[in-house]
């Protein structure tokens, strides 16, 4: 059988991984989140609102048939706001259980709530999140967006210092005129 | 000492007297009262941060006390311990809490960012635009204030509003204004916008003179209320627009913000004190429900005349629901800290789901009833008692929400139920109402206005419960009620099958069914009884369409969509959905014509028998169109603007637009409408705000007929006269007639003497033969 791999490793207790990529990064994070799926639960915060259940259920398809079974291992929560995310990472039961973080920062970059709120928020997520990846593997996927402004930077820069393994992707570039054909 | 009957027109806070109310006297006297208000907000957290907190407050015995105290929260189900903060002039209340919460911002707030208003209304029960009776001492100190009646009575005593309505000749984004038009008691005038100082003085005197309560304006939040302030300063002549003497006017700023997955831009704002400004171009739904609806969401929402206007209808239900909480004693969250429950992925399958909806079959259908929940999600919402604190987790209660792994607490009615019942009862009762008014009657239209005001209420309020900034929302009650709505619309099917019928189309809260015998409004009555019976849910008849079409989407003319439809009701009444002639975005050119189209289907007993006569119709619209005779503000687009201008890959025509205006120095922010020409090459577009004037000779004729006919095919093709049938039968008869014509000159020739206009006598064909 053609199964779909996982382009990032399994994340480990003790560090925290970082995927920076575009949005098109979510079908391999799903693929990612049913290996740790079928070896037992996993919690998930979404921040952007972006779980892809189908796609899970695919993934999980190519290893068993059981896949209801499976999707009852991954427990997932969904942010809307920066108070939410950080309501919830201190609100995760510390007990080993594998945790990843869906576009993590779209909810801090929500310009309806003050800047150095944010900041501060962010900062006591992260530190909500180095406690978690002490005792069980964290994973977190901060989205790149088409058109980048300079709040994204300030905001992804505290994550990348917090990670200890960091992944970056890119787009492919996307030809402004459409290439010959003959 | 005063005592009067009248209306609550405007609130704020002042520096020294702390609260200041003015009524409109039913003698038609107009008074300025005070009262001393103190507010309290509430911190919540652990023990050593909220003794941090009191023993930095404390030594400010004057300004401030302090009291530990018990308050219900919502999302934890019981009370809870507080800190409670009261401050005895509301004016300082914001500066005071923002310093708090920037020392101490680990601890939650509660109460903290209420208008003045909303407290008012829950203390003493008045709300803007009340009818109260009122008492006050010597010093116009506010002693007693009853209401005579509440914001639920159908048929309220009419305002006296003295209302003074200000608007230039032209839209200012347009053109440049030559002059004001001035209304007040029937009178008008008309001011030189090239001579300030007499237009100033002029204004004043008509200003003193009439006292008015609201001054009623077009652009004036964004162009002529600041352009008057800077002259009246340049002149050194004082408007007094405020009534409140010594206070300036109070600016808000311009934003834009998405609503509905759409981008909204609202621009900047100009409040007054002590009367009311509102500008029509800047008040949300004003084409909709105008100034009767607006005082409408005011009275319900509590919020003052001028907010509501300016305000979206889930600002309205969230004010509604904060009263209800404050009156309750319940904590409203400053930020809700509340999340999603952590949930198996498994279940996000079967609760993440909207509405119902069974896809129609494409084409013509006859006699066919469609009959609706009246308020669905909100009767939902009050009939189960849903709302935050009511969800319970595990599913061991009889009250389970149907397919979801959730139960409802029923032993108490929720915060949001309760909030809701009497807006919505209203609703029914003024639908109920509306519809045995006759049409003749003055107050018809002011009560549509307030029924639809309602209406917006409403439609907004289930979605405010899944809101991620809404004070009580939270997705779990939101994910019921929609469970809740598909469960009532398959039982309403299954009642509609049993009883012989044939269900077309479902559609979240709606059901098109089809009787060959049931044809007439009372053979549906047991149907609506039978299905009320097993949903519990008010639902009546919309109406008995003689016939409706439901068309194929426009990319896959197979595929059925749901919201698109069009049809002719037994009573000769047209409904419109999804169409050109219902889209905002559309031309007026287009959009009239497919309309006028589905009048002539409509005026006959049989539709076919309207297609010569439809045919007849889009030829001369064409030939109106190709001999320049469409006036082009008929042929204007409005699109929204969508993203910043950077942010686009391909620019779209509204934003190529946009770089136009931009050109000309002028500003478009993302969720503004930009009006524009399609013209002949490129950039393909001419910006309706530039200032320079078209050239009608350079519009895109072309496109514009492709337009009319795909409009037109839409409404046809049922009668087997779609786009593609409809071009070659329009276009190919339009050159036969004009052919005959003996020239001496070469039709082709003719054709480029005048460029950009598509010439009438020149067979298309003949033309892309030779191109």
């Amino acid at each position: 059988m053609n199964r779909q791999l996982t382009i990032f490793p399994i994340p480990k207790a003790g560090k925290i991984s970082l995927v920076v990529a575009p949005r098109g990064v979510v079908q391999s994070l799903m693929t990612m989140l049913a290996a740790l799926a079928l070896r037992g639960r996993v919690i998930v915060l979404d921040g952007g609102n972006c779980f892809n259940g189908y796609a899970l259920a695919r993934a999980i398809r190519q290893h068993t048939h059981q896949v209801k079974d499976v999707l009852k291992q991954v427990m997932l929560s969904r942010a809307f706001t920066c108070y939410q995310m950080t309501a919830m990472l201190a609100k995760l039961p510390i007990d080993g259980t594998p945790v990843i973080v869906l576009d993590m920062l779209a909810t801090f970059l929500d310009e309806n709530v003050n800047f150095n709120k944010r900041q501060r928020l962010l900062d006591n997520s992260l530190n909500l999140l180095r406690r978690i990846s002490e005792g069980a593997p964290a994973a977190v996927w901060a989205r790149t967006r088409a058109t980048p402004t300079g709040e994204d930077q300030q905001f992804l820069a505290p994550l990348l210092e917090t990670a200890q393994d960091i992944w970056e992707l890119q787009a492919p570039e996307i030809p402004v005129h459409q290439l010959p054909l003959f | 000492m005063p005592e009067f009957s009248g209306w609550l027109l405007d609130l704020f806070e002042d520096p020294r007297e702390g609260l200041i109310l003015y009524f409109i006297g039913e003698d038609g006297m107009r008074w300025r009262l005070s009262q001393s208000f103190p507010i309290t907000f509430y911190a919540l957290g652990k023990d050593a941060e909220l003794r941090a907190l009191w023993q930095h407050l404390k030594d400010r015995p004057r300004e401030i006390s302090l009291e530990r105290s018990q308050r219900m929260d919502v999302f934890k189900r019981q009370a809870v311990t507080v800190l409670a903060v009261t401050i005895n002039n509301p004016y300082e209340a914001r500066k005071i809490f923002q310093q708090t919460a920037n020392r101490f911002p680990n601890l939650e707030y509660s109460d903290a960012d209420l208008q003045i208003s909303l407290r008012f209304a829950a203390s003493t029960g008045a709300f803007p635009l009340s009818h109260c009776h009122v008492v006050a001492d010597e010093l116009h100190h506010l002693k007693e204030i009853t209401v005579l009646e509440d914001a639920w009575t159908l048929k309220s005593t009419p305002i006296p509003l003295q209302i003074l309505s200000l608007s230039p000749d032209v839209a200012p984004h347009h053109a440049r204004p030559s002059y004001l038009t001035v209304e007040i008691l029937g009178e008008t005038y008309h001011f030189d916008l090239r001579t300030w100082r007499p237009l100033l003085v002029n204004l004043r005197a008509l200003i003193q003179r009439y006292d008015p309560d609201l001054i009623l304006t077009d652009w004036g939040d964004t162009w002529l209320l600041p352009l008057l302030l800077q002259q009246s300063e340049k002149y050194h002549i004082p408007l007094g627009l405020n009534r409140e003497t010594g206070r300036c006017v109070s600016w808000r700023e311009e934003r834009t913000y998405f609503s509905y997955g759409q981008i909204v831009y609202r621009g900047q704002q100009i409040h007054l004190f002590g009367r009311c400004h509102i500008d029509r171009q800047n008040a949300v739904l004003w084409n909709d429900y105008k100034l009767d609806g607006t005082i409408e969401v005011s009275r319900v929402t509590s919020l003052p005349l001028q907010t509501s206007a300016r305000v979206s209808p889930g600002t309205g239900i969230s004010s509604i629901e904060m009263v209800t909480a404050l009156r309750q004693g319940i904590l409203v969250p400053w930020q809700k800290q509340q999340a999603e429950m952590l949930k198996p992925a498994m279940d996000l399958f079967t609760a993440d789901q909207g509405g119902l909806v069974y896809q129609p079959r494409i084409g013509v259908h006859k006699k066919v009833a469609e009959i609706d929940f009246v308020s669905l999600y909100p009767a939902i919402m009050v009939h189960f008692n849903i709302s935050p604190e009511t969800i319970l987790p595990n599913p061991t209660a009889d009250n389970l929400v149907p397919a979801l792994g959730l139960a409802i607490d029923t032993s108490q009615e929720g915060l949001i139920p309760k909030a809701l019942r009497p807006l919505l009862e209203k609703r029914i009762e003024m639908k109920k109402h509306l519809a045995s008014t006759p049409t003749w009657d003055p107050y018809r239209k002011n009560f549509k206005r307030r029924a639809s005001a309602l209406k917006w209420l409403l439609v907004t309020c289930f979605g405010y419960l899944g809101y991620k900034n809404a004070r009580f929302g939270r997705i779990e009650a939101h994910q019921a009620v929609t469970a809740y709505g598909r469960e009532a619309l398959l039982r309403a099917k299954e009642a509609a099958e049993d009883m012989g019928f044939r269900v077309i189309q479902l559609y979240v809260d709606g059901l098109w069914v089809q009787h060959p015998d049931k044809t007439q409004p009372e053979e549906i009555e047991p149907l609506l009884l039978e299905i009320q019976e097993r949903t519990g849910l008010p639902i009546s008849l919309d109406g008995i369409y003689r016939w409706v079409v439901f068309v194929g989407s426009r990319q896959n003319k197979k595929r059925p969509v749901a919201n698109r439809y069009f049809g002719v009701f037994q009573d000769g009444s047209i409904k419109v959905r999804g169409i050109d002639a219902r889209r905002r975005d559309s031309t007026p050119f287009v959009s009239d014509a497919q309309m006028h189209l589905l009048e002539l289907l409509a005026s006959k007993p049989e539709p076919e028998d309207a297609l010569p006569e439809a045919i007849r119709f889009i030829r001369e619209r064409l030939r109106t169109l190709r001999n320049g005779q469409v006036g082009l503000s008929d042929l204007l687009v409005r699109q929204r603007l969508g993203r910043k201008l950077e942010a686009y890959r391909t620019l779209s025509p509204a934003a190529r637009a946009v770089l136009q205006l931009q050109a000309a120095g002028k500003e478009m922010r993302p969720g503004q409408r930009v009006p524009f020409l399609y013209t002949m090459g490129k950039p393909g577009v001419f910006a309706w705000d530039r200032p320079q004037h078209p050239n009608p000779r350079t519009v895109d004729v072309e496109r514009y007929q492709r337009l009319l006919l795909r409009a037109a095919g839409i409404v046809l093709e049922s009668w087997g006269l779609d786009e593609e049938k409809l071009t070659e039968k329009v276009l190919s008869d339009a050159s036969q007639l004009t052919l005959p014509v003996p020239r001496k000159q070469h039709p082709l020739k003719h054709s480029r003497n005048i460029p950009g206009i598509v010439n009438p006598t020149v067979n298309p064909t003949l033309k892309n033969k030779a191109q």
